[in-house]
């Protein structure tokens, strides 16, 4: 160990102090101030109730249930059975669910749709017009073939896994922090999230992506360990082209609804695409 | 930017009027102390920038609510020790689960201090072995005597800035510098013999 000149002649004290006050200087990383802004950007517009975990763990059990219930019981009707369970279980044998059954199975199936309508109107209660949005995405015509869908509706592990695995293929996309606010509306938003401008350089750094403007898009200077972005592989050096389809090369902040399903990224002179994952 | 250097109140006004960039010349005049003192209070680099820029962020929310009467530092450093001792405390919780025992008794100096497991940066890599046995020593010096050595005696704040930061007198602040110095030296006395 080396001998400290600068602190010789000095008391114990005096050393400790001459010790600490010649430590060296920490800094922080170059991309602070705009992980600062993300995060900034990111707490702007407060985190709805529960998130879309919170969604898809009611969701998935409610699901669950109701496609359960109709193999094994067969006694739901399309007609009466709530939206969702029209749309996750293929057409069944029909029967109204209003008429009392004298056999304690049937009972038992159509107690359960009861339970989801509970489930749903919970969350309509405590996020209505948030949920109520999430919900209208199911009104869309689903691309899955309705046999999928069926096979969707019972996740194998539907406790804690399930809840994420589901959500992810059922279309109600996991995106980072970030992403999402710019999704979908909500009602407790200054601004309407359709007119809500967000930096391009913030939304890349949402997803782990260091970036500067060049002339033909945003230069991938860094990509932070473990993000999004490195999971979907993107690269130093890359030159992001565009979200979603949306034209990042001439712009420095997008508006309007970005799911986060891809990139189109240029890297060494060919442009590709990058599915985005969820971290 | 405007060219002269405006003083630390001003940008905040600006800031409450809507400049963007007056807020990041605050970010640009404090990140590097507000990391370096965050470092040296929790020895962890990866949770010293993501508190400091929690800090930022808690500045940026809540500067509708400071009060202009006060230094910006004093109040930049006391939202940060805040995090850091929320940080500690946390990890505390967390870990000192299964090692309830080791500590028992009343020599408080011992108490248990996580490893650091962060990756650290370059610059730290280079980090001399003094550096390091200093540094474990201040990380193993409790809470209460922690802060305020190294508000004072590794950030350079003033006795009564410290005192102002964590809200105590200034007899009970230098005491626990005092305090924390002596212990310190006692920590790193095997280090004093060898020289």
């Amino acid at each position: 160990m080396r001998i400290d000149k600068g602190t010789m002649g000095k008391t114990p004290v005096e050393k400790v102090q001459a010790m600490l006050s010649a430590l060296p200087r920490i800094e922080p990383p170059g991309d602070f101030e705009v992980r600062v802004r993300s995060r900034i950007a990111a707490e702007r517009v407060p985190p709805r109730a529960g998130g879309p975990l919170l969604w898809a763990k009611l969701a998935v059990p409610a699901l669950a249930a109701v496609a359960l219930a109709a193999v094994f019981f067969g006694g739901l009707s399309r007609e009466n059975a709530p939206e969702r369970a029209q749309e996750a279980v293929p057409a069944v044998e029909t029967q109204p669910l209003n008429e009392p059954s004298d056999d304690p199975t049937e009972q038992m199936a159509t107690q359960l749709p009861q339970e989801d309508e509970i489930k749903e109107n919970e969350v309509a209660e405590t996020a209505t017009p948030t949920v109520a949005s999430r919900n209208s995405r199911r009104e869309r015509p689903s691309r899955v073939p309705a046999g999928r869908r069926a096979a969707v509706a019972a996740p194998e592990n539907t406790e804690e896994g399930g809840a994420f695995e589901e959500a992810g293929r059922a279309g109600s996309r996991i995106l980072p922090r970030g992403l999402e606010s710019i999704d979908e509306p909500r009602p407790d938003a200054a601004v309407p999230p359709a007119q809500t401008a967000v930096k391009v350089a913030d939304l890349l750094s949402v997803l782990g992506i260091d970036a500067e403007r060049s002339s033909t898009g945003w230069k991938a200077r860094s990509i932070r360990e473990g993000s999004v972005a490195q999971k979907s592989g993107v690269q130093p050096g890359d030159v992001i082209e565009a979200i979603d389809g949306k034209d990042l090369s001439k712009v420095t902040e997008v508006k309007g609804s970005i799911s986060g399903s891809y990139l189109q990224v240029n890297r060494a002179g060919r442009s590709i695409r990058l599915n985005i994952l969820p971290k | 930017m405007p060219e002269e250097r405006l003083s630390d109140n001003d940008l905040i006004i600006a800031v409450r009027g809507g400049d963007e960039d007056a807020f990041a010349e605050i970010v640009s005049r404090y990140r590097n102390q507000i990391t370096n003192f965050l470092y040296r209070f929790l020895n962890d680099y990866e949770e010293a920038v993501d508190l400091a820029q929690e800090t930022f962020v808690r500045v940026y929310f809540a500067l509708d609510r400071y009060h202009t009467e006060f230094a910006f530092s004093t109040y930049i450093y006391r939202i940060a020790s805040n995090l850091a001792i929320s940080e500690l405390r946390k990890r505390k919780r967390r870990r000192l689960m299964s090692l309830t025992g080791l500590f028992q008794g009343e020599d408080q100096e011992a108490e248990y201090q996580p490893e650091d497991g962060a990756a650290l940066p370059d610059q730290l890599l280079v980090e001399s072995e003094r550096d390091r046995v200093i540094a474990k020593a201040i990380s193993s010096l409790p809470e209460k005597y922690r802060l305020p050595i190294v508000l004072r005696d590794v950030e350079q704040r003033s006795y009564e800035e410290v005192a102002s930061i964590m809200k105590l007198g200034l007899g009970t602040t230098k005491s626990r510098i005092s305090r924390g110095r002596g212990l310190l030296r006692e920590k790193l006395q095997d280090y004093f013999d060898e020289n």
